[in-house]
Formats: C-alpha cells, structure tokens, sequence
C-alpha cells in the first residue's frame, strides 16, 4: 500500500532527453558549430584549433582538468602536425583514419558517426578531436583523475589488517580487489547510473561461488533505478534495499577492501561507486552487523572473545538504560538491598522520576556525540571533555540526575561505540529511546515486548530475499560456529550461508 | 516482488519443526504441573507419570508421523476434504480446532495477565497487557508460518536453557528424602495423574497443520520424538525440585510452584536480589510462541477452512476481538483453572478424533485404490 502511495508520489514525466538530432556532416565549421551549441554556455571546454601536416585543419575539445592537457599537447597534437604522409589530403575516409590512428599516441582510440556516442565520453575527459573533410567524431582517450592517495580508511579502523582503503575513484578501488583476488571468475561489470550525473558504477562477485540469480535481482533492482543523480552509495543503498521502513540496515556499507574481498569470497555481491570510498556489500545477515575482517586475522580465542564482547556491548547498548528505568521504577526488589538503599540515597535529591533522568541524560550525549563529529578534530576531543567531565559532574551536583545514571549513560554510550559497523550503532541509539518509553510504561514487561517485536520484526525482515536473521532462524549449524563464538579456522570450512552459494566449500 | 514468492515457498525443516513442537508444548505446564498432580496424586510419584504419558505422547507422535507421510504437502483436515462425506467431518474438525486455538490464546492470555499482575505489573489493569499481548501476536501471525517457526526456533533454546540453569542451580536445596515413599499407595495413583501430565503434553496438534510445510524426505519421526524427551525430561526435573525442595504438603498449597523455585535460587554475588521478575520475563518468551502459533492457527482455519469466501483483512480483527472478550470472560483463578480443563479435554479429543478419523480415511482409501490397481494390472 505504501509502495502504491510512493509511487504515485514519484509520478512524474520524463525528462527530455540528451539525445542531439543533429547530423554529422563533413565541413568543419558546421561540426564545430553545433558541437559548440551542445555544449553550451560552459567555460571550461578548451577548444584547440591545429593544422594536421601544416594543411588540413582539425579542432580538438576538451574539458580543462577532466583531460591530461600535456597528454594531448605531447601525444595527439604534436604528433598529428608533424605527420608526413601525403594520405591526409585524399579524399577517402578510410585513409585519413589509418593515418590519424597510426600518428597519434594513445591506447585509445574510437571514431564515432553521431553526437550521442561522442559526448557521454567527452563529460568524462575524452576528449573530441574534429577533423576538415571527415564526418566523424574522434574519441581520444585522454582521461585523468585528480586522486588523493590510499589511506587507512577512517571509519573502520583496525588493529591488524591491511592499511589501504578505498577512495574516491571507481577504477583504483577496483585494482585494489582485482590484487586480492586474482581469479579470472572475479567479474566486474560496470554500469552507468543517474540520470543527468551518470556515475560509473560496478557490480562485483565471483562466478561459480556467488548465485547467479542474485547478481541478477541485484542488477534487476539497480537497473529500475531512475534518478537525475546518485550522489552517493548510500542513495543505491536505499533504493534497491528490501524494507525501507525497517531500522536495520539490510545492505553492509565498507570501506576496507579487505573486508570486501572476504565477502566476495563468501559469494556476497559487491557494488562500488565512483565518487565514493563505500561499497556496499549484499546480502547481509543480521550476525555480519557484529563481524569485523580483524576477527579472523586474529587467533580464534581472541577474535571468539572480542566477538562475544561486542555482543554484550549490543546488549548493554540496546538494554541497560531500560532496564535502568525498570528496575528503579518497577521492579525495586530485584536490586539488591545495599545498592538499593545507595541508589535510593542518591535519587533522594533528584525531582525527576527514573525516565526522565535517563532521557535527559542519553540526549545530552547523543548531543555531544554528534557536536564531536561535527566539530574540526581538536575541537572535538574538547567538546568531549567538556560534555563528558563537565556537565556529567555539574548535573550531579546540581542534583539533576544521580551519579548512578551518569555511569548507565557512560556505558550505553562506550557500549555502542564497540560495534564495528557505524550505523548499526545508530540503529540501536533509535531502538534504546523506544526501550526507554516502553520500559518506563511496563517495567520489565515493556522491554521483553520490545524485545519480542524487535525479533519479529526481524524474522520477517530480507535481506535481497534471505533470510535476515540466519544462520538463527533458519538454523545452519555449521554457520552458528562463526557468530558469537569464532570456532577455529579449521572447523569453518563451508562459506557463511552456503545453501545459497554455488560453491559451498571454502577450505579443504 | 522475488523475496515474496520465496516467502510463500517456505519449507520447515525437521529440526526446525521439532524445535518449534517443544516452543508449543512448554507454556503453562512449567508452572503449575507440580502442584496440579501432588493435588490429584496425593503422592509425590509424580515423576513416573510425567515419563509414562511421556511414552504416551511419542506413541502419539510417532502416528501422526506416519500418517502425513501418507500425504505430504496437505495438512490433515485438507486430506481429509479431499473426500465427499469428509468434507463434511474436516469443516467440522476445523470448527472444532479453531474454539479450541481461540480458547487457548484467551487461556494463556488471561494467565499471563494473572501472573504478570501478581509478579511484574500490579498496578496495570489486566486489559492493557492482555491489549498488548494480543497486539504483539497479530503482530506475530502477520509474518505467516515461517515467521511464527523462526520466532519458535529463537526463543525455545533460550528459555530452555534458561530452565535448566534454574534447576541445576536449586540442587543444592534438594532434600531427596521428600521424594520418598516412592509407590507408597500402589499404581492407582499414577492413572489419576495421567490425564493431567497428558494435559502438560497438549500442543501436539500444532503438528496435523505445520507438517504439511515439509518436504516429503524431511518427514521423520525420530527428532520430534527427542522432543518430546526433552520436555519429558523437563517436567521431570521440575517435578523432582519441587518436591525435594517443598515436599508433598506445600506443594498442595503454592499456586505457581516454578516460580517460588526460582525465589528459592541464591545467584552467586548477589547481583539481583531476587529473579524472579527475570524468570517471568523469559517465560514469557515460551508462552509467546505458544500464543503467536495457536492464534496464527485459529487465524488460517477460519480464513482459509471456515470462511474461504469472505476477503478482505475484516477476519483477523474480528478473531482478536473475539479471544479479547473471551480471556475475561473467566472471573478469578479458581474459574481460570476450570476453564483450562474443559480446555485440555477438548484438546484431547480433538487430537484422538483427528487421528482416528484420518486414520480410518486413509485405511478406506487405500483399499478402495488398491483393488482398482490390482484391476488395472490383470
């Protein structure tokens, strides 16, 4: 119904298109003229004007930065005016293409017989040489890129592991898991996408381990995407994921190559977009939330034991301050009888009932959480200081809260920050403030109702139609062995979710 | 929509259905089966009952088995409609299971309420939890089968689990010579308690309608039957803590046994004071699943066995309210328990005339099939 209501949101025409119903023709000035008219208003578009063996003349476009300006200088225009053969004055097509091809110093090289083919290039730094006497477009290949150099990706840091991450350019990211992976089956396919913006973008799996009717529905769903620009992976992200209303991400964003790699080797899908350092990573499984690449890099006591903590760091994050505001509110014989006559000592002050303190508290540092973020990095750290020290120790003296529930704050807020995947922990902020109200209306009643919804809304959920919450529900035993606990590598043989993969054996 | 039709292709595993057969089974039984058979028994032989109807049950069990093999992919009531006159008695059988599903969700609802009123919530009125409760489920019936199976086979290992941790943590407290005299009065006593343990083992007939969502291999007695052994089990360890702990004469008199088990349970530190909020809330989980899969039954018999013909989402709506004002049409506990056993009795009769008449069915066909094969073949 909401998809009915969406859609008819959505209704809108077509915009015209960007096809030019204009004929090549042979003379030059009529060519440069309408390419000018395409063009546009533009200012950066160079226009070199040259003469090809000091007789023919030609016009060369391109757009300033897009294209390397030395390249051209050095390996088309030189070239082309120091040409000695005499078959540039003949009158046949063919000839003059031979010659232009054998003079000029580029891998690539493609003549095109009408506008439409020519200019989709030429927005991405090809550049368009036009010569006198010859009805097509030159496409030179003459692009460059502006690139910052490979760093540790910032939003997933990690002890052990590679330092590289992905950046902003869609074909160094590709190198960087093309050196991982050097399976001739490692199949990328590249696409274009947004209307007006036509970002490059790739799609990414191993044939022979990934299903192909996945790499199909995800191409199916990318495809039906109709949109003037994609700015970001995370608009693919919302477009062609299962259920837009859930909280939980259905799709893993990452910025490690790495952790790519290994998920293309568990038969995932990736898809990488130009202009950003995330890929995303699909299907997912509500355990993958928890996983990090280093879990694996690590022995298996250690990476069993860090993902046990991050388990319970999901729990407390998710629980604690409920169950806070439960057991002050509701359920006081359940603490015991020394701390209760502590907490109650230190409440005695305290004006506002056990939910509004809590409240006060998870959104001053949901404040401060997101202050720090925003703020230039030195800045930031004393943003925290002041948030944490400051106003921690102020409100409890000014008798706001009460010691106790500075230190549930503190541990909510530490807890969420141990989840590997950033918006997973934003998930569980916006799930806390839900268990807060609930538990605030029915104690302890009201959080395992909240709990109770959470999993069904979970065992409903899909994930590009798997099953969110395997290997749980449905069991796959051998997969249960690579959750909470990292059972050696020797146990794990089979990829996460094999029934679904064509090859279900990763390690002999 | 792919990930839809993937949806409706669910198929259960034999696991998973075993799992989800112990999910239904363990609800109220946990609570108050101890103190419905030292009332009944007036021994503390309770424990040899539990294991008898146990085997009783598996006995039960395993023909169900047996027979959806005959028939796979089509649950019990539709094989039996395929027929002309057994159209007839599978309306009725449906009729019959679908005031026995709505009557259970109201029973376990207003349970719930009862013990969630005196442990959890006292100052809630009962109506908004059970409001809740019956939200939660629809909730729950909305993601169909294979969300009812999948929430069954998340919960069950914690609150199994969670069970058995209670029980090894009270052997401390066990006092063995409670249990004695063991057949003090001879075996009457037993065949008292019979029925009402076989009333703990009530959820079977979950069965007669999930199996049909199995493949054919898949259909195996064995696994179901460990089931089964693991809730025998179950029960007997309960029924041995309560006695060895409170001995026959207190247990007569505590309305929820299991509960006053876990106020006996010292946790080691002393983090909390007392768990039994705790234990509740986990159990709660248990009857949950218990709930979702009897209201999500009743909800499928009467769309698509009573009322194909009516469409529209106006029949979900109309259950509820119907189970709504059902859970409070019984006044106090004393009444609730009275309910529950005309419940159980239905319960039962529903199971072995289900049985019966499916077994008598398949018998006749294949003897009116087999001479025409036999003709065929001359």
């Amino acid at each position: 119904m909401l998809n009915k209501l969406f859609r008819k949101l959505n209704k809108n025409n077509i915009h015209s298109s960007d096809e030019f119903e204009v004929a090549l023709s042979n003379n030059l000035n009529e060519m440069v003229e309408s390419l000018l008219k395409i063009f546009g208003d533009s200012n950066d578009i160079v226009q070199r004007d040259f003469k090809i063996a000091k007789t023919k003349s030609a016009v060369l476009f391109y757009i300033e930065g897009l294209s390397d300006a030395d390249s051209i200088e050095e390996d088309v225009v030189k070239p082309l005016q120091q040409i000695k053969s005499e078959a540039i004055n003949e009158q046949k097509d063919e000839v003059i293409k031979q010659a232009i091809q054998d003079s000029i110093n580029l891998t690539q090289i493609d003549f095109s017989a009408n506008f439409d083919d020519a200019i989709l290039p030429f927005m991405s730094g090809k550049s368009l040489l036009v010569v006198d006497g010859l009805a097509k477009l030159i496409i030179l290949g003459t692009i460059t890129y502006e690139n910052r150099g490979i760093e540790e990706p910032q939003s997933e840091v990690l002890i052990r592991g590679p330092r590289d991450g992905f950046i902003e350019n869609l074909p160094t990211n590709i190198v960087l898991i093309r050196r991982r992976i050097r399976d001739p089956n490692l199949t990328i396919q590249l696409g274009k996408l947004g209307r007006r913006s036509k970002n490059d973008f790739a799609i990414i799996y191993i044939k022979g381990i990934t299903d192909e009717s996945l790499v199909e529905e995800v191409r199916y769903r990318i495809s039906c995407i109709d949109r003037a620009t994609i700015e970001e992976s995370g608009t693919i992200e919302q477009l062609i994921e299962d259920n837009v209303l859930s909280p939980f991400p259905q799709i893993l964003q990452t910025e490690r190559p790495d952790k790519a790699a290994a998920s293309l080797n568990n038969g995932q899908v990736i898809i990488l977009v130009d202009g950003t350092p995330f890929s995303l990573i699909t299907p997912i499984t509500f355990e993958q939330l928890f996983k990090s690449t280093e879990d694996y890099y690590d022995r298996w006591q250690i990476g069993s034991l860090i993902r046990m903590l991050r388990y319970s760091a999901a729990f407390i994050a998710l629980f604690l301050p409920s169950l806070y505001i439960a057991m002050i509110s509701y359920h006081q014989g359940m603490i015991p009888t020394t701390l209760a006559l502590s907490i109650a000592g230190a409440r005695e002050g305290v004006p506002f009932p056990a939910f509004v303190e809590a409240l006060l508290m998870e959104l001053t540092l949901e404040l401060l959480r997101e202050a720090g973020v925003r703020l230039p990095r030195a800045v930031g750290q004393t943003i925290g200081i002041v948030g944490g020290l400051v106003i921690g120790d102020a409100a409890v003296r000014a008798g706001i809260v009460n010691p106790i529930m500075v230190i549930v704050v503190a541990l909510t807020a530490i807890a969420s920050f141990a989840i590997p995947a950033y918006n997973v922990s934003i998930t569980l902020r916006m799930l806390r403030f839900f268990l807060m109200l609930l538990a605030a209306s029915f104690g302890l009643f009201g959080i395992i109702i909240a709990y109770i919804a959470i999993n069904i809304h979970l065992v409903g959920l899909r994930s590009f139609g798997r099953y969110y919450t395997s290997p749980f529900a449905p069991y796959r035993f051998i997969d249960l062995m690579d959750t909470v606990i990292r059972m050696p590598l020797t146990i794990n043989k089979k990829r996460n979710d094999s029934e679904h993969t064509a090859d279900p054996v990763k390690q002999k | 929509m792919k990930s839809e039709n993937q949806q409706t292709a669910y198929q259960i595993s034999i696991s998973e259905m075993a799992v989800s057969l112990i999910a239904m089974i363990v609800g109220t039984g946990v609570i108050v089966l101890p103190r419905a058979l030292a009332v009944e028994m007036n021994t503390t032989d309770g424990w040899i009952t539990v294991i008898v109807s146990g085997g009783f049950v598996m006995f039960f069990v395993f023909i169900i088995t047996k027979l959806q093999q005959e028939f796979p992919g089509r649950n019990f009531l539709q094989f039996l409609a395929e027929g002309l006159f057994g159209k007839w008695i599978s309306k009725l059988l449906a009729f019959s299971f679908f005031v026995y599903f709505i009557c259970v969700v109201s029973f376990l609802s207003r349970f719930l309420a009862i013990t969630i009123d005196i442990y959890l919530l006292p100052q809630t009125p009962t109506e908004v939890i059970v409001m809740i409760l019956l939200l939660l489920s629809t909730y729950a019936i909305s993601k169909g089968v294979q969300g009812i199976i999948h929430l069954n086979i998340m919960f069950t290992p914690i609150v199994l689990s969670i069970a058995f941790v209670i029980i090894i943590f009270e052997i401390p407290e066990f006092d063995l010579l409670n249990l004695r005299p063991i057949m003090a009065d001879g075996f009457i006593p037993l065949f008292k308690g019979l029925k009402e343990t076989m009333f703990s083992f009530l959820g079977v007939e979950i069965l007669f309608f999930f199996m049909a969502y199995m493949k054919k291999n898949d259909i195996r007695a064995l696994p179901l039957l460990t089931s089964i052994g693991i809730i025998s089990f179950l029960y007997f360890s309960i029924i041995i803590a309560t006695f060895a702990i409170f001995g026959l004469n207190s247990t007569k008199v505590i309305t929820f046994p299991m509960i006053d088990l876990v106020k006996e349970i010292d946790i080691p530190g002393g983090i909390f004071e007392r768990v039994e909020p705790i234990f509740i809330t986990i159990w709660f989980m248990s009857m949950f699943n218990t709930i979702a899969a009897a209201h999500f039954l009743a909800d499928t018999l009467l769309k698509k066995e009573l009322l194909p013909y009516i469409k529209g989402g106006l029949l979900t709506p109309i259950a509820v309210f119907i189970i709504f004002i059902n859970t409070f049409l019984t006044k106090s506990y004393t009444e609730l328990s009275l309910f529950g056993e005309w419940l159980s009795n239905l319960g039962l009769i529903n199971i072995i005339v289900c049985i019966l008449v499916v077994s008598v069915t398949l018998w006749y066909r294949t003897k009116r099939s087999k001479p025409s094969i036999q003709e065929e073949q001359a």
